[in-house]
């Protein structure tokens, strides 16, 4: 404990006002914000919303066959299905690293609709298949809570082949499903995917320039850095959700809700059914890449590595590229099964989080402070 | 101060806030029969002091604090306060205390002008408590004293109060605003309230006080004084305070408290006959509480349907605390007009309040009940509500445990003298306190699923998020000169803050301290037009300190604040009607969970620049006399106030309240108006009175304009009603009715959502004196 020994003769009256900070600016330090606002918009998130849609509304196809089949044969193989699931879901996990504008207005509503985790009811989708089956036109998609729908729901109904409920008492209805539980999940999913389907459609449709041309007021936001802020936002994804979550609290690094340190919690692993968590998290990451550096596969634009850099901090850019880098390299790392990943290689697990934790120390601090950008809100009781 | 005698300069009797004028008395007549033990009468009041207003005579009143001054029950009994210098100080006295019996501090602080209250949990539990434009979150930004010894559990390093003493125990609550405040730092922004305790009485006394009314309220009060010979004494005190609460959690459950207060008391004093009176008091009081209080609110949805509702997920909050006070008090009194008291004081407060206040998922409690339908929020509440079960880890809720430890301890000294030079006649008033004070923050969080209408623990173990020391030494001293010339009083004063403070994270072992000093001047001028009319101006600084916690650029509350007006002292009645303008140079703003803040903002502090507040405060009091022979009289009192205020820059803040804000965007939580009229029917045997109320409507958050409806605490008007009938000259049955109308308005949005006003309440009790 610090001791203080000698008091301050300061006798004043202290009617110094220490204002709080100023607010964002354009100013003119040479980057071109508004440029970065374009590219990131056209070249890095409008395209992944677009490919989205269009997985999403193959999705309802694709399911529908799956239930048709079922009809005919019980025995059914509801691989095709769970390929385009796959699709969709990857897709969308690109959005989910650069979550800006209409999916992430509204306290996320529209992102919950499509994808909720980790929000996640499996006795209510239970509780939901035995009812829809019995009384199709009883279920109403629009009127159920997130996390009884979306593709996580559609997930769990695609890749669950027991008959156990997830309740703690038996769900109306269940029992009387006998050999006709197949059919009931498979219907229930394909009245989801038709909901996945048509959010996606709409959310593309308002980032694109002939619906709602999100992207053209993204870059023309009257306030560029403000504007750029809400990118930043979004790309605290990785911290939150993909190094925390994700990484941390699945393979035990922090706590859980298992409530064990140094072991894996399969309760916080993503994608528990289907497995295609490894796949996830690599996607976030080429992703962020993209939104990081303004380059894509096939564009060049402006990023954030570019702002650094006018603002003579092209070290920082070049190091938190690297260090990005590495992340990507120890995601790839990984075994294609998180969840073999959690039981056989699980240093391996550890060593992807402490490499993205060295980029998110940067983009906490450094990245903040030199393009003074705001923290988001949800990030701000972090204690790493 | 109380005082047994007219002093050498103005005498007024206790007439502000909701106290009674007194029926028409004989000025030249002996104002109070003098206890043989008391010490010797000051000079009288010169010619030019404001005449004297005298308190009716009042089977429940009991003389005032002065040492060994305490009448019978059945004596004509006066109540005489230090004239105040300029500025405006009221008192709630033992009178209206006991017409209302009110037990929560808002009650019996919201007739006095000035004064704003923001309920919480409908009893004033853990007041908030505001004045002249000080935020109310807690009372952090007034002084809190309990017989002029600082009473919060560390004034300085955690400046929310979240003990307060029982108003049962009181004999009389002082409210201070204006330029006399800087008598009482360290927070001297707003004003001061100090609670005042039963004076020791001068011969063997005893009190009852039983009752108990809705919602199994209960009370039992008891107090025995004894005397021993005539230089020693021993008085102890005991009240037990319970309900069940009026608010109705979803699945059944104790919504109430259970406060337990016991006092011991020691006396010494001089031989009357002692040229040099000493009286010194040791005091020992502990005091408990256990309250089924929740941070929670519910939506604006819910409240239409049921106000009272509390959700199913706060059914394991609990407040658990202790309380221990340790006092010892000297007087000495040096011939007429030389007063010194040395008070030496140590407090321990230690609370738990274990309250869910998130989910894994989603920490905003706020957010989550304002818009209970937007997106995943729907999900976290139909859990909150129990309509559905925890189903992820997300969906888990927290149950966030604050522990805080605080010790409050110093030793003061004041020091009251007359004296005249020439033509000018002096009362100095000077002190030096020194204080210390500590807060030990902790706090756990415990994860539940909620199962089938319980809350279940989940296997995620405790952990422990916060754990910090506070520590802050300080050193103020004061002096204050009123100086009288003819009818004029110009008085001039200085208190000088020297704050040495110190913070350690135990988390990080992160360390932070530093040392400052302030001035606070203050002075006013009083020109007694007329025996009757008093015009009064005054200005002060007003100054909160930065507590340790805070981040080291936020800034000390700053402010200069100036009154004008008159008092108007009539035998018959008495208007006091001020005008105040404070203008703050930094308006601090001090993140509590109470105040809406997040876990992680606790105890950071916020600057919020320059702002501005202003507005006038009115307050009569009469009371004539219907009947003489009958003594049928009809007291009156009335109490207004209008506020105005507006932040004079563009911010954008963290500090829930302020969020947003741009210059001209008002103050939360401060009504444009407030209006409070009490009037009554008094006998000697009978008495029965009605108070009406009335509060503005208010914004939970700074805003312009008209206030939206999911940020809107409602104007609230209530009606109560008190009945009193004297058995015999030492006993009487009483029954009150506070909120007779059974209004039920959102009062207020903090810390998470909408909370009602308390329902009709009746109470029905005994009291009786010796």
């Amino acid at each position: 404990m610090q001791r203080h020994t000698s008091w301050i003769a300061i006798l004043t009256l202290a009617g110094a006002c220490g204002g709080p900070g100023g607010g964002p600016k354009d100013a003119p330090d040479g980057f071109d914000r508004r440029a970065l606002l374009t590219n990131e918009a056209n070249n890095v998130i409008l395209p992944i919303q677009s490919a989205f849609a269009a997985k999403a509304a193959a999705l309802p196809g694709a399911i529908g066959a799956y239930c048709t089949a079922l009809d005919a044969n019980l025995g059914a193989s509801p691989d095709a299905a769970r390929a385009a699931w796959t699709e969709a879901m990857d897709a969308w996990q690109a959005g989910e690293a650069v979550l800006v504008g209409p999916a992430a207005m509204n306290k996320k509503t529209l992102r919950d609709k499509i994808y909720s985790w980790p929000l996640q009811s499996t006795c209510g989708i239970d509780r939901d298949t035995a009812s829809r089956f019995a009384d199709p036109a009883s279920y109403n998609v629009a009127t159920k809570l997130a996390n009884v729908r979306s593709l996580f729901a559609i997930e769990y109904l695609l890749y669950t082949t027991n008959t156990d409920h997830m309740c703690a008492a038996t769900p109306d209805g269940w029992d009387a499903l006998g050999a006709n539980l197949p059919r009931a999940r498979c219907r229930l999913a394909a009245a989801i995917a038709q909901d996945v389907a048509t959010e996606a459609t709409a959310l593309d449709t308002t980032w694109r320039p002939d619906g709602g041309n999100y992207a053209g007021e993204l870059a023309g936001a009257s306030s560029a850095q403000e504007a750029i802020n809400q990118i930043s936002d979004a790309m605290f994804y990785v911290d939150t959700m993909v190094k925390d979550m994700k990484l941390a609290e699945a393979a035990g690094i922090a706590m859980n809700a298992c409530g064990v340190i140094g072991e894996p919690c399969l309760r916080e692993v993503e994608h528990p059914f289907g497995d295609r968590a490894t796949f996830a998290i690599r996607i976030n990451l080429r992703v962020l890449r993209e939104a990081f550096s303004g380059t894509t596969a096939t564009t060049d634009g402006p990023g954030f590595d570019d702002f650094l850099t006018t603002l003579g901090h092209g070290d920082v850019a070049d190091r938190m590229l690297g260090k990005l880098d590495a992340a990507i390299a120890a995601a790839d790392a990984l075994p294609d099964s998180f969840l073999a990943a959690l039981a056989n290689d699980l240093p391996k697990v550890i060593a992807a989080h402490a490499a993205l934790r060295a980029f998110t120390d940067d983009l906490k601090s450094q990245f903040l402070t030199l393009l003074d950008l705001a923290i988001p809100d949800d990030v701000q009781g972090d204690n790493d | 101060m109380f005082r047994a005698t007219t002093t050498s300069w103005a005498v007024v009797a206790v007439l502000a806030g909701a106290a009674f004028a007194a029926p028409p008395q004989d000025k030249n007549a002996p104002a109070v029969p003098r206890d043989p033990k008391a010490p010797p009468p000051r000079a009288p009041a010169p010619a030019e002091a404001p005449p004297e207003v005298a308190q009716a005579p009042d089977v429940t009143a009991v003389s005032g604090d002065a040492p060994d001054d305490a009448s019978p029950p059945s004596e004509e009994v006066i109540e005489i306060t230090d004239a105040p210098p300029p500025g405006s100080k009221s008192s709630i006295t033992r009178e209206t205390l006991e017409r209302n019996e009110f037990d929560d501090v808002h009650k019996v602080l919201g007739g006095t002008a000035g004064v704003y209250v923001r309920d919480e949990d409908g009893y004033g539990l853990r007041p908030n408590i505001g004045m002249r434009g000080a935020a109310a979150d807690r009372s952090s930004k007034i002084t809190l004293m309990e017989d002029g010894v600082l009473i919060a559990p560390a004034p300085y390093s955690a400046p929310a109060a979240y003990y307060t003493p029982l108003v049962t125990r009181m004999s009389r609550i002082d409210v201070t605003k204006g330029p006399a405040a800087i008598k009482f730092g360290p927070n001297t922004v707003g004003g001061a309230v100090d609670y005042i305790g039963e004076p020791f009485p001068a011969r063997r006394a005893g009190y009852v006080d039983v009752g108990g009314g809705s919602d199994r309220y209960g009370k039992v009060h008891m107090r025995a004084a004894e005397r021993f010979g005539k230089q020693l004494g021993l008085m102890g005190e005991v009240v037990k305070l319970r309900t069940d609460g009026f608010k109705q959690l979803d699945g059944g459950g104790d919504t109430g408290f259970d406060k337990n207060d016991v006092q011991l008391t020691a006396h010494y004093n001089s031989l009357p006959a002692a040229t040099q009176y000493h009286t010194l008091d040791v005091r020992l009081g502990y005091g408990t509480e256990r309250s089924n209080e929740t941070y929670t609110g519910i939506s604006d949805a819910d409240f239409a349907l049921q106000p009272q509702r509390r959700y199913m997920a706060s059914q394991l909050d609990q407040m658990n605390w202790n309380h221990w006070r340790m006092r010892a008090t000297h007087r000495l009194e040096l011939g007429t007009n030389t007063r010194i008291e040395t008070v030496a004081y140590r407090h321990r407060f230690h609370r738990k309040w274990g309250k869910v206040d998130g989910f894994i998922g989603q920490r905003d409690f706020y957010d989550l009940i304002e818009h209970p339908d937007a997106g995943a929020n729907a999900i976290f509440y139909q859990i909150l509500t129990g309509q559905a079960d925890s189903s992820s880890p997300e969906e888990q809720l927290i149950l966030g445990t604050n522990d805080r430890r605080f010790t409050s301890q110093g030793i003061q000294t004041t020091f009251t003298a007359e004296r005249t030079t020439g033509s000018l006649a002096h009362q100095i008033d000077a002190g030096v306190r020194v204080h210390f004070d500590r807060a030990d923050r902790r706090r756990f969080e415990d994860a539940y699923d909620m199962m089938a209408g319980s809350l279940v623990r989940t296997a995620r173990p405790q952990a422990l998020v916060l754990d910090s020391r506070a520590e802050t030494i300080a050193l103020a001293p004061y002096a204050q000169d009123t100086v009288r010339w003819k009818n004029l009083e110009v008085t001039g004063g200085l208190r000088v803050e020297l704050i040495d403070y110190r913070f350690q994270n135990q988390m990080n072992l992160a360390v932070a301290g530093g040392n400052y000093a302030v001035v606070i001047p203050g002075g006013g001028v009083q020109y007694h037009a007329t025996r009757d009319l008093t015009f009064l101006a005054g200005v002060h600084r007003g100054f909160v300190p930065v507590a340790p916690t805070a981040a080291a650029e936020v800034n000390p509350e700053s402010s200069v604040s100036y009154e004008a007006g008159m008092r108007y002292r009539h035998a018959r009645w008495s208007l006091d009607a001020i005008g105040f303008y404070s203008d703050y140079a930094n308006l601090k703003g001090s993140c509590s969970l109470a105040s809406g803040c997040t876990e992680t903002q606790e105890g950071q502090e916020f600057n919020g620049g320059a702002a501005r507040v202003w507005g006038a405060e009115a307050q009569f009091a009469a009371e004539p006399v219907l009947d003489r022979r009958r003594k049928v009289t009809l007291p009156l009192a009335a109490a207004y106030t209008l506020t105005q205020s507006e932040f004079l820059s563009d911010f954008d803040s963290e500090f829930a309240g302020w969020g947003r804000v741009k210059a001209g965007y008002e103050l939360p939580y401060l009504p444009h108006h407030q209006l409070s009229v009490t009037t009554a029917v008094k006998t000697p045997r009978f008495e029965l009175g009605a108070m009406a109320r009335y509060r503005g409507e208010s914004r939970d958050v700074a805003g312009e304009g008209d206030i939206a409806t999911g940020v809107l605490a409602q104007a609230l008007f209530t009606i109560d009603l008190t009945a009193h009938a004297r058995l015999h000259d030492l006993a009487e049955l009483y029954a009150t009715c506070s909120n007779l109308l059974d209004e039920q308005v959102i009062i207020s949005r903090r810390p998470y959502g909408a909370r009602p006003n308390p329902p009709r309440m009746i109470a029905l009790g005994y009291k009786a004196r010796f």
